[in-house]
Order: C-alpha cells, then structure tokens, then sequence
C-alpha cells in the first residue's frame, strides 16, 4: 500500500480540489492534515496565490473520506513536496479555466486579463467579473493536469512571505478547534480498561460486581478489550478504575532487561540498503562508533481522543488520524463492512510527531459505539494510556566505522544498524495494525510490518548514508521483531540515531587530525547546498571566535533522508552540575519557501523537542510493562531548560519544496554531543545523555 | 451525591449540579462548555488545565469543584472580547508562538496570573513559574520571546 499516492488518482479534476461558493469564499480541499506543523496555512498561501485571491477568502477542509482527495498518510516531511505540489498545479489550473471563461465572454486575449482578489481586470480596469459571478458558468470538471499553468518564480507575489497561521488565533483565545472539543448531540463518555502490559490478555471479569458500579451505563466487552460508557467524563475515569480491578489478566512473559544490550548482541539477517565501491574491510577502519538511544514516547500534550457513532447507514469516526483513508480501510476490515460505509473525519489533535495513539483510539470509539447504535461516543485516552499505549519510538544501535586515509580524507564510511521496525501504520487489510484489534474475541493480528527500504526513504536505516564526498559507502541493517514493545514512526525514525553516529563520528575524526569541523565538514563537501547551510550556521553563530572556556559549541549538519531539507546546527552549552543548553542556531535549505516563518519555526521545535530526546527521554520498563505513565516517570524538556534559537534560511525560489519537520533532530542531538565533547573531552554514545554517563565517562 | 454549586467563571455566576468532588477542568469543559481548558495529565503535572483562581494559577484538573465555589474563576475565554485580544494574546500572535496550540490556554493563564502579580520579572523568572507547563512541539523559545515583550509593556505601565 503506497502511503503516498499521488493526489491526481484519487483526485484528478479542479472541481475535487476547489469550489467558489457565492459568498466571495473559495471551499478548498486539502487530503494532508494539521498535526501542528502549520500546513494548512502553506497551503491556503499556495492556493491563494495561484488563484490570486486574498487567503481570508479559503475554507479549509482537510482529511475527510466524504471528499474525493486521497492524501495517504500525513508523514515523512512530504506535504509540501507532494500534495503542496499538486495542490499548486490544482490552483493554477482553476485560474486558466476561469480566465479562459472570462476572455470569451469579454471578447479579449487572456493576456489582456488580470485577477485581484479573484475579480478579473481588462487591461486594469474592472469587469464585473469574478470566480464567484462565473462559479455556476465555470465548468470545474476538468483536469488539472490538462489546464495547469502554475506561476514562473517571478509572478510571485504571496509565497515566500511570512503569513499568520490561520489556526492561531483560534488556539489563543481557546476556541474548540480540536477533536477533543467536539461534542455531539446525546455523546457519552467512555475509558479503556487495558491490561497491564501488551501481551497479558483477560482471564476473567467479575461481572455481577460491575452491575453495582454507580454511573455504568454499560460494560462493552470483546474478547480483552474492555471500556466503560457514562453519561460523565469523570464519572467514566472512576469506574474504569473500579473495573479493572474486577479483572484478571494473564502475566506477560518476562522480558529482557536492558533492551539496549540485547539489541547490541543481535544478529539477524543483514539488508544491504546501499553499498557503494568497496565494502570496509575490518582491519582497515581506524576510525569507529556505537551509538544507542532508548525506547521513545510521543508524549503529546493532550492524550489520544475520538468520537464515533453507529448511524443507521454508516458508521462516522471523528478522528486526529495523520491517515484518514487507510484508517478507513483498516476499520473496514476490522468490522467487516465496505469502506464506503465508514466516515472518517479529521480533527486537529495535540501535537503529532508520528505514528501516535490516535488510530487506535479511533477504533476504540467505534468498537464501544458499536454497543450502543446511534449515539456518539467520545473515547479520551488517560495520561497512562498515551504514554504507554501509543507506539513507541523503537530503541536503536548504530555503527559507524571509517577508514580515513594520510590526507586525512575519509575514503570509506560504512552503517550497521540494529532497530525494531519503526513503521507500523494502518494500512487496511493487508495490515490492520490497529492496537485493539489484538485483543478481540476473534483477534485481527497484523503482519510483521517491513522496516521500509533505503531506497524508499528508509526507516532504521534513514540518513544512514553520509552525504559527504566518500567514494566508498555502506549501509546495512538489522531489524529486531522480537522485543515485546510496539514500535512505529516518530519523528525522523532511523534518522535521530544514524545522524548522531555518523556526526559524532566525523568530529571525532576532525578532532583526531586537529582539524576544525566546519573546515573539515567542507572539506569533504563538494554540493554547495551543503556547503551552503554549514558556512551559514558557521556565520551566523560567530563559529571562528575562540570558546571562551565557559561556553562550547558544536556542529553537526545532515540532509533529511538526503532527499529533504537541507540543515547544519551549532549548539552552544554550559557544563555544570547539567548540560545547560545556551543559543542554539541552524540553517536550513528547504529549496522554495512558502511561509519562511512556518520552516523557522518547525527548526526551532525540532531543536527543542530533539534537545528533550537527547537529554532527558527514556521509556523505563518493568519486564514487558511499561513503567512510564506519566511526566513524573517520562520527564520531558521544560521551560527554564530551553536555549534560546536562532534560525536563517538559505532560500532557493526556483527550486522544488523540501521538507522540514523532521530536518533537525539528528543535527542537534549530535551537534550538542560534539559541543559536550569539545567542553570536556568525553564522547557519549548512549541517548540519552545523562549526569551519570558523564560522571562514568570523566572517571574512565 | 450531586449538590448545586453557584460558581462565579469569568465574572458571571452561574448554577452547576455535579459530584463536589468533580474536578473543575470537567465542569468547565462539559458543564459550561467552556472547551478552551484542556485536560493533560489529570495529575497537575502538565499545566494544559491551567486557569486562575483569585489571581492565582492552579491546576483546574486537581481542583475539586466544592473547593472554589466562593472564588473567582477565570478561563482563557474570560481575557479577551470578540474585539480585543489579551496583550500576552496579542504577543502570541505576533511571535507566531505556537504549533499545536494545546498547551497555549494553560500557558496563557499562567504567564497572565504570573506577569500581572510579578510585574517587574525578568524573562527566567517567567520561564522558572512557567516549569509547570508542558509543551512537546518545541514553542518555548518562542512563547518566551512573546512573554518578555508582554512582561516589558506591562512593566513600564
């Protein structure tokens, strides 16, 4: 299942992307969703300008299987270069056909034409004429791909300029703008009863209990999957808690102890992901690394949340899903019904950094719905269950080893890594891969999911390939099916790890040669967007002035999946009783900017959340039971531990859209581990970086 | 057993039946449906239930609703008229601080309750009081430089 399909299969004609309504306003469809990331402000920019109107005029509707627009998943940093492409194509094409229409009813060349707002000008002077006097002439049923005529870099006159986030002002004054807001006629409220850890499964219930429990309206109960309906929210968190301790679960079988170590010793099956000139013989490396981070949480603020009802003719799922359609496709399947009688309708959630809880909450509602046909029942996850219910990041291993030669040119470069899948999305029913879909009376199990290849963008291995000038390279990989934890995309996937390794790595060797990393980054890059964005960040953080022996900076740079946003970091910290984290400054090259501030400022989260998994996060674990339930237990960066950020784009207007969401992660973390190495000499190669391995590293 | 409570939310007094023990974030977001109060954590751990009591910030997801009913409450939709935002609103909006926006209210409440009781503060004291609140999409160095800007108009009044 491609979860990138191309916009024009599911959606070909203008009429599936735009309607001009005859209030003045432009209803836009969009098949990629707000996670938080500010897309739909880029792409109401995009379409604004394509069909020269003022952006206030776009309604947005984005990720509802009742449109046409299939956008597959909502990940990979690939909104802009995919469906912000088509969606370009799609704007233009509507202002060529309106054009078209407005030169034959004025008996004039479209050359003579011009769009303000959406009303045509003949020669600069007003027509009567507009998207919105023509809309019931204007025939829209027309592909895109036959009328496209997007704007040359030069008419540009919208993009490329800070526009305002359009949901802001919503978020600020605390208007319901998100799917937890949502409340339908007669909703109920329900809570999970999960058991203690992922393979533990029900053994009993003791139901005559349950009937005496104040405010139950009912037990739903399918196999192991258990929840609770009450009229009231709170009400519905209490007596889950009275429930569960009127079951039995069967005991997981015990674990591994340090997950790290076991992944450390593995050996599977090895994928060539890339090898390039010749493989590294072992006694020829003199340069090398083994690098680990722990098991991750998404840990959004706001916990995992649906709605859905059992109408008479369909089913409607109300959802914060990055992947409405295959979320469709795998309720489907779960229920055994046609597709076409599942609504999913998207809702922005908390912040999404990948694959979360939020599919799986999606057919929660719709199993404890199913109990109780036409009334809309909301599902809000507790705390516990996002932290330790969702996907986790999966814990990796990286390698990296190096044989540089006397010039000090590294002629080899060589990746080994060892991870659990880290994509396990819903897809249909080819994978369900919904979490309560196991725990049914009749399971619908998934197939072990396939750690996608580098060559489509990578998974374990993402960014595992250096894109330095190194004649001989190799990338390979492990994966691990089996540990216990459930593990799927977040932010970067592989990248975080393989960034880190191989970033560390370099300056280890730069440091070896007493060489400047910068100068010996540039060195070993002929790509001047390369060299673009590291003698930017040099700049921009006053690289070349000495550290003054309190403060230290380091760098680090990489491509996302070396096919995205180019981006180079320099961290500067303080080492006392903790790593304090200073100024933290990045260039980025995202080719075309739409909204430059947008691009800023996802580096500059990136920077943050990527400082909080490189410093605090780790997912602690009793036997298989996740003993992370809450922000005592998984801590995560707070306000006072925040560098302040500077971000500068290196703009490229006549280049393609490059993705930015996930562009930081992996330079930071490695651009604070080489600051931390320049201030005291120590190179840490566990994430995260803790006192204790400092203190245990200074000691050796 | 429910009992009646007037509660006075955002200057207006107003009945609410309900458990005494039902936390405020509940009463708020279904009673009144007041939904710019979010629920987090549940354990006063994250700040997204944030709203101000008598002038002070608290967790409105461990206040049980019998504790404030002779309080004055306010919510993120008690700053702000239909035509004038908060200043610390307003400053949002111009530092564009923010990605998700979930955390936002809590954050809001805080800052409000901490800048108007602390009016000469330096931007880490706002950062220090501001530790109770989580936000996992990065904002914060953002959301500072709004926070200071505010703090700075707010000081020199």
């Amino acid at each position: 299942m491609n979860m990138f399909p191309n916009s024009f299969i599911s959606a070909p004609n203008i009429a599936d992307w735009f309607k001009f309504t005859d209030n003045g306003k432009v209803e836009m469809i969009s098949g990629k969703v707000e996670i938080g990331q500010g897309i739909n402000t880029a792409f109401v920019q995009i379409a604004a300008e394509e069909l020269d109107i003022d952006p206030s005029r776009i309604d947005l509707t984005a990720g509802d299987t009742r449109t046409k627009l299939d956008g597959g998943c909502t990940s990979g940093s690939l909104s802009m270069q995919t469906e912000g492409l088509s969606l370009r194509k799609a704007a233009s094409a509507a202002r060529v056909v309106m054009l078209e229409k407005a030169s034959e009813l004025l008996q004039s060349n479209a050359g003579e034409l011009s769009i303000k707002d959406g009303e045509v000008f003949l020669n600069g002077n007003t027509t009567n004429i507009s998207y919105w006097s023509l809309s019931d002439a204007l025939d829209l049923n027309k592909k895109v791909e036959s009328y496209m005529n997007p704007k040359k870099p030069n008419e540009r006159k919208l993009v490329g300029k800070k526009l305002n986030r359009i949901d802001l002002p919503f978020k600020v004054t605390g208007k319901p703008i998100f799917i937890h807001d949502l409340e339908l006629d007669n909703m109920l409220h329900a809570r999970i009863v999960r058991p203690p850890s992922q393979s533990s499964r029900l053994i009993s219930i003791d139901k005559d209990s349950t009937l005496k429990i104040k405010g139950l309206i009912k037990l739903v109960q399918d196999g192991s999957f258990i929840a609770v309906i009450c009229k009231r929210e709170e009400v519905s968190v209490k007596v889950a808690e009275q429930v569960k301790k009127l079951c039995k679960w069967s005991k997981a079988p015990k674990a591994v102890a340090d997950p790290i170590v076991y992944i450390k010793n593995f050996n599977g099956e090895i994928q060539t992901g890339l090898l390039k000139g010749e493989a590294l013989n072992n006694d020829k490396i003199n340069f090398s690394t083994e690098v680990s981070r722990q098991y991750l949480c998404h840990a959004s603020i706001g916990p995992c949340c649906a709605i859905a009802c059992w109408n008479k003719n369909n089913l409607e799922v109300h959802t914060h899903s990055q992947s409405v359609f295959p979320l469709q496709r795998s309720l489907a399947a779960v229920f055994k019904v046609d597709e076409n009688t599942i609504d999913v309708i998207h809702h922005q959630g908390s912040g999404c950094y990948g694959h979360n809880g939020s599919d799986d909450v999606a057919l929660d509602a719709a199993l404890v719905a199913k109990a109780i046909p036409e009334i809309p029942v909301r599902v809000q996850w507790s705390r516990e269950d996002e932290l330790s219910w969702s996907p986790l990041a999966p814990a990796m291993v990286t390698q990296a080893s190096a044989y540089v030669n006397n010039d000090g040119k590294i002629e080899n470069m060589s990746l080994m890594i060892k991870s659990p899948p880290h994509v396990k999305r819903p897809v249909g029913a080819a994978a369900v891969n919904l979490l309560s879909a196991d725990y049914l009376l009749e399971p619908i199990l998934s197939p072990n999911p396939i750690d996608t290849a580098l060559d489509k963008g990578g998974a374990a291995d993402r960014n595992s390939v250096p894109l330095y000038d190194i004649p001989n390279l190799t990338s390979q990989k492990q994966i691990i099916y089996d540990l216990p934890w459930r593990t799927s995309a977040m932010r970067g996937l592989g990248a975080f790890v393989n960034v880190y390794a191989i970033e560390t790595l370099m300056d280890d060797i730069a440091s070896e040669l007493n060489l400047d990393p910068v100068q010996f980054r540039l060195s070993h890059s002929s790509d001047t967007r390369i060299q673009g964005v590291i003698e930017n960040v040099a700049k921009l953080s006053d690289w070349n002035k000495k550290d003054d022996g309190n403060t230290f900076k380091g760098i680090a740079f990489s491509r996302y999946k070396n096919s995205g946003a180019y981006c180079a970091v320099v961290v500067e910290i303080k080492v006392d009783e903790d790593i304090e984290l200073i100024n933290v400054w990045a260039s980025v090259d995202a080719g075309e900017c739409i909204n430059p501030d947008g691009i800023i400022n996802q580096i500059e989260g990136g920077i943050i959340q990527s400082a909080s998994c490189t410093l605090i996060e780790k997912v602690n674990f009793e036997n298989e039971e996740i003993q992370s339930k809450d922000w005592e237990t998984y801590p995560i960066i707070k306000f006072n531990q925040v560098p302040r950020t500077f971000v500068n784009i290196v703009s490229h207007p006549d280049l393609p859209f490059l993705g930015v969401g996930e562009a930081a992660h992996g330079p930071t973390a490695a651009a604070i581990s080489n600051a931390l190495r320049k201030a005291l000499g120590i190179r840490i190669k566990s994430i995260p970086i803790t006192r204790d391995d400092i203190v245990a590293a200074l000691n050796e | 057993m429910t009992e009646i409570f007037n509660l006075n939310i955002n200057g207006t007094n107003q009945d609410v039946e309900c458990d005494p023990d039902t936390p405020l974030v509940y009463v708020l977001r279904n009673d009144l449906k007041l939904k710019g109060t979010k629920f987090g954590c549940g354990d006063g751990l994250c700040g997204a239930c944030t709203v101000i009591s008598d002038g002070k910030a608290i967790f409105s997801c461990d206040t049980p609703v019998w504790s404030i009913k002779d309080k004055k409450i306010q919510t993120i939709e008690g700053i702000s008229t239909s035509s004038k935002l908060h200043p610390i609103q307003e400053s949002l909006i111009d530092e564009q601080g923010g990605q998700c926006g979930y955390c936002l209210s809590g954050i809001i409440m805080r800052a409000k309750a901490f800048i108007e009781n602390n009016p000469n503060s330096s931007i880490s004291d706002i950062a220090n009081d501001l530790d109770r609140n989580l936000c996992r999409c990065g904002s914060q160095s953002r959301i500072l430089r709004a926070l200071e800007k505010v703090g700075i108009i707010e000081a020199s009044k």
